[in-house]
């Protein structure tokens, strides 16, 4: 601690590690106060697939469906001192006999304050949801809502919740 | 990045000289915290580490007859310490902290330091803000660095007395005694 130049170094680095263990610290608590099991039970929400806009089979064979639905959320309870932004996605799943699983995101949203952590919208799909090949007249389809809670510090914490059903038509629209 | 030279000084126990050096270029002395530990663990009466980085200081050491440079004593050199910087070395001696400061120094550093993380977690916490407890932290980093960092007159209140270079002009260096390894080889010869 002999010189200036010394003496600054020192305290530089030393609050350098002190604030990486203050980042900690806030995750921890963060994390602690509202614990990663019961974080599909703080979030509410509700979607109905309002009617099919479009259902047809593209010139490679894949069907493609667009679709208008009623989606309502209520994630107030996500939100602590150290969210940054809350990214919501609503994933349609259906199984085929090809694959056992197929998710596709149909609407998402970036959720950036609490204030804006509770509305509904009516909300035609984003994306639409497009097969890999031609199985889906006639398909029930799982409608899931996945949110991702991204902090300023810390773990991302990724969790889902199901919501609703429907059959697609049996015929092209 | 410490290297520690340690050496046996002869019973008067007021010379010793690193011998991997040339005489011209030597370490630092460094009343560091490395150095304190050193010398309490060792019981040398003096050690000479290389501060980092190493570049800017070059220094002649030719002795000291004090334990470490933590003690309330100031050290009693019986020559002359030089420094020989990038800088102008002239100001060198006059206003940096003393020993007793520098360890003043690094106490307050750490502990203001701390006591801020603590305030700014338990403000920003009970606020429910993350910038709150940045920026109380920030805050706190810049005024410990405020209150340790420059030399200020109440780290300097126990400086050390260094000898005069008139003074030590007079008393010129001594040589190494080589007779003791002569002496063990003579026995054998008869």
């Amino acid at each position: 601690m002999h010189s200036f130049g010394y003496r600054l170094n020192t305290v530089l680095t030393f609050a350098l590690l002190l604030l990486a263990v203050l980042c900690g610290a806030a995750s921890f608590l963060d994390a602690f106060n509202s614990p990663l099991s019961a974080s599909s039970s703080y979030v509410q929400a509700n979607a109905q697939v309002v009617k099919v806009n479009r259902f047809r089979r593209q010139l490679n064979g894949a069907d493609e469906v667009s679709l208008t639905f009623n989606v309502s959320l209520d994630m107030k309870r996500l939100f602590t001192w150290n969210t940054k932004q809350v990214f919501v996605f609503l994933a349609a799943e259906y199984e085929t006999p090809k694959n056992a699983l197929n998710q596709i995101s149909l609407w998402d949203h970036i959720i950036l304050d609490k204030d804006q952590a509770m509305f509904q919208t009516k909300v035609t799909t984003k994306y639409p949801l497009i097969d890999q090949g031609s199985n889906l007249r006639g398909r029930k389809v799982d409608l899931i809502l996945h949110w991702h809670v991204m902090p300023k510090t810390g773990r991302m914490i990724r969790d889902k919740l199901r919501l609703s059903d429907f059959h697609l038509p049996e015929a092209y629209t | 990045m410490h290297i520690t030279k340690k050496h046996k000084t002869d019973s008067g126990g007021s010379l010793s000289l690193p011998l991997l050096f040339e005489p011209t270029k030597v370490a630092a002395v460094k009343g560091g915290r490395h150095g304190r530990r050193s010398n309490r663990e060792l019981g040398c009466p003096w050690t000479v580490h290389l501060p980092v980085p190493f570049i800017p200081v070059l220094s002649r050491i030719l002795s000291t007859s004090s334990p470490s440079p933590w003690s309330s004593r100031p050290p009693k050199m019986s020559a002359v310490i030089s420094m020989r910087k990038l800088a102008s070395s002239s100001r060198f001696h006059s206003a940096k902290m003393d020993w007793q400061g520098q360890k003043r120094a690094e106490i307050v550093m750490q502990f203001m330091l701390v006591v801020f993380a603590i305030a700014g977690l338990g403000i920003g916490y009970t606020i429910g803000s993350f910038p709150t407890m940045m920026l109380t932290y920030a805050g706190g980093v810049v005024i410990t660095a405020l209150i340790t960092v420059p030399n200020w007159p109440f780290f300097n209140r126990h400086p050390s007395k260094w000898l005069d270079p008139s003074e030590a002009e007079r008393h010129p260096k001594p040589h190494l005694n080589v007779a003791a390894a002569s002496k063990k080889k003579a026995p054998k010869h008869k």
